[in-house]
């Protein structure tokens, strides 16, 4: 009778355990390739293997057991047991300060640390949605005109207006950009200002080759391996690449080192605007560019190296930010006729512009330079091919922008909350992996972008410029920003859900039997 | 006596193999168990009732 009853003790005992551990492997196989994932910021005790907490602490403020984004970016961390191909992303958020742009990221490459940003929210998009003429196309994007002009999306494509009239967000619009009256010199160029890390510029051609020799060094200031990588696109398509390996032994001991040479010799290319993409981390340093192209605009930002002196570039960005961590290289730097007064390291300091182009000058160099257009080292050589995006420093009005085109959905209140969704591709992410393991746990990385939105430094840099331009910053003017202490803008995050999807553990199957045939 | 001692026997067996096993697959597959189970927990139930059953030997 009690070996009966210790049997079904045994029995019960056993089964729970088998039970048990086919729901933990059932959950990480994720059979019909979807799962869910939930976190709940405002139970902030919950530890939540699946999506990790945002990140660093310092940009977090708890409000009432709710955690507020007081500085940008914020990183969390998504786990998964397996790999998925796509993430939608659900984010509850408050945004009360109403800032005005809120974009969500994934991480795709650690060299750069480069995110493909979504959005989340986009205020000016919110008012041209309500202010201008709205066409959607069957795939959702939607085509936003001053005066009614186009009937479809399509329409807007195949006969698109000048690219100044011309404003996106969130879409890869591959305009067919030419210079008239362009004429290839064939005289040899050269950039000697020392450019450090990663950068990327626009250069036409026509009728020419390209070509471009690039001089490295190496700084030596940390120990990481330095490999550089170059790649040569065309309408959106990589269609040249090179890679230049590391061969030293990895040292930090500050010494400058000579780190080989790059070229792009290509021949028989379409007239048109090519992007030149170099890859590289902030230990390298290109001593020269030399090339035979007689345009070439850098995109967004670069890192003037130091040791560069007196240096002009001309930009058509609507905001400049300057940042250095050189105590050396503090400065007044020039824009236009308005004075960006870079007096801390470590912190950015911004001002906007809404002139067409404006000239830049700084005294020193080893300082970074950014925004939303290109920047030009020589006049004559400045090419501005593609159309502005729609951020949160884009004046619409003092632009000219006449048409956006953009793939963005408005969030959705729900009981006092705004619900943004944000899909990814993780095909491509970056993932880190445990270093030995049998299954395929990985670990992929996002950030919450608010720019202006710095706990340093505050409040929004847009609406203080709005408020302290003379003639406010949608007519026109120049002003620097104007932050101030006190008050802390924040962002309110409530939940982030994930629905992730990928190949069904048939499809697998099939798969695998499929290739082995 | 003799019985709850039978039963304290076979939940220890039990969680030895909870704590075998889980530890098996948590070192093949990171997270597969850590995401759902805190394995501490385990290891002290597993431990207190080695006590137990230790104790009652002794009585």
């Amino acid at each position: 009778m009690q070996n009966i009853f210790i049997l079904k003790i045994r029995l019960i005992l056993w089964s729970i355990l088998i039970i048990v551990v086919g729901f933990l492997l059932y959950q990480a196989i994720a059979p019909n390739g979807k799962v869910k994932y939930t976190y709940d910021f405002s139970k902030s005790d919950k530890i939540n293997y699946f999506i990790n907490k945002l990140m660093p602490k310092e940009r977090i403020e708890i409000i009432n057991n709710i955690q507020a984004v007081i500085g940008e970016p914020v990183y969390f961390s998504l786990n998964t047991l397996r790999k998925f191909d796509k993430a939608k992303i659900t984010l509850q958020y408050q945004n009360q300060d109403n800032l005005p742009l809120v974009e969500m990221g994934l991480l795709k490459g650690k060299t750069v640390w480069n995110y493909d940003l979504k959005p989340i929210v986009n205020k000016t998009l919110d008012q041209l949605i309500l202010a201008w003429s709205v066409v959607y196309s069957a795939n959702g994007e939607m085509l936003l005109e001053r005066e009614k002009k186009y009937q479809t999306v399509e329409d807007f494509l195949k006969n698109p207006p000048p690219i100044n009239e011309i404003a996106y967000y969130n879409y890869e619009f591959k305009n067919k950009f030419f210079l008239q009256n362009y004429k290839p010199t064939n005289q040899e160029n050269k950039i000697s200002q020392q450019l450090r890390g990663s950068y990327q510029f626009y250069t036409y051609i026509k009728n020419e080759n390209l070509d471009f020799k690039f001089i490295f060094s190496d700084l030596n200031k940390n120990k990481n391996s330095d490999p550089i990588e170059l790649n040569l696109y065309y309408q959106g398509k990589l269609i040249d690449s090179q890679r230049l390996d590391d061969k030293s032994t990895p040292t930090d001991d500050g010494k400058k080192t000579d780190h080989g040479k790059l070229r792009l010799n290509m021949g028989n290319l379409l007239e048109g605007v090519y992007k030149v993409e170099l890859l590289a981390n902030d230990d390298i340093i290109t001593d020269q560019i030399i090339f035979k192209q007689s345009k070439l605009s850098f995109i967004n930002r670069l890192w003037l190296a130091e040791g560069a002196k007196n240096v002009e570039f001309k930009t058509d960005s609507n905001i400049v930010n300057a940042q250095t961590i050189n105590p050396v290289s503090l400065q007044t730097i020039k824009v236009g006729d308005n004075d960006l007064i870079l007096d801390k390291t470590y912190q950015q300091f911004s001002i906007v512009s809404n002139k067409a182009t404006s000239l830049i000058k700084l005294e020193k160099g080893d300082v970074i330079l950014s925004g939303n257009g290109v920047f030009s080292f020589d006049q004559n050589s400045f090419i501005e091919p593609v159309a502005r995006k729609v951020d949160n420093s884009l004046d619409i009005n003092a632009n000219g922008i006449n048409y956006v085109i953009v793939n963005y959905k408005q969030p959705k209140e729900n009981g006092g909350w705004q619900v943004a969704e944000a899909e990814f591709d993780l095909t491509d992410a970056y993932r880190k992996y445990p270093t030995y393991q049998l299954g395929a746990t990985n670990k992929m990385s996002f950030l919450i972008s608010v720019p202006g939105l710095n706990k340093e430094n505050f409040s929004d840099p847009l609406r203080s410029a709005q408020l302290n331009s003379p003639n406010s910053l949608y007519q026109g003017g120049t002003v620097q920003l104007d932050y101030q202490d006190g008050e802390v803008n924040k962002i309110i995050i409530g939940k982030i859900t994930v629905e992730l999807s990928g190949k069904s553990l048939i499809d697998k199957i099939k798969g695998i039997f499929y290739d082995k045939n | 006596m003799i019985k709850i001692n039978f039963v304290l026997k076979e939940f220890f067996y039990v969680l030895t193999g909870f704590l075998i096993i889980f530890s098996f697959l948590e070192f093949a597959w990171p997270g597969v168990v850590l995401a759902y189970i805190n394995l501490n927990l385990i290891l002290i139930f597993w431990l207190i009732i080695g006590m137990l059953i230790l104790l009652f030997n002794k009585n």
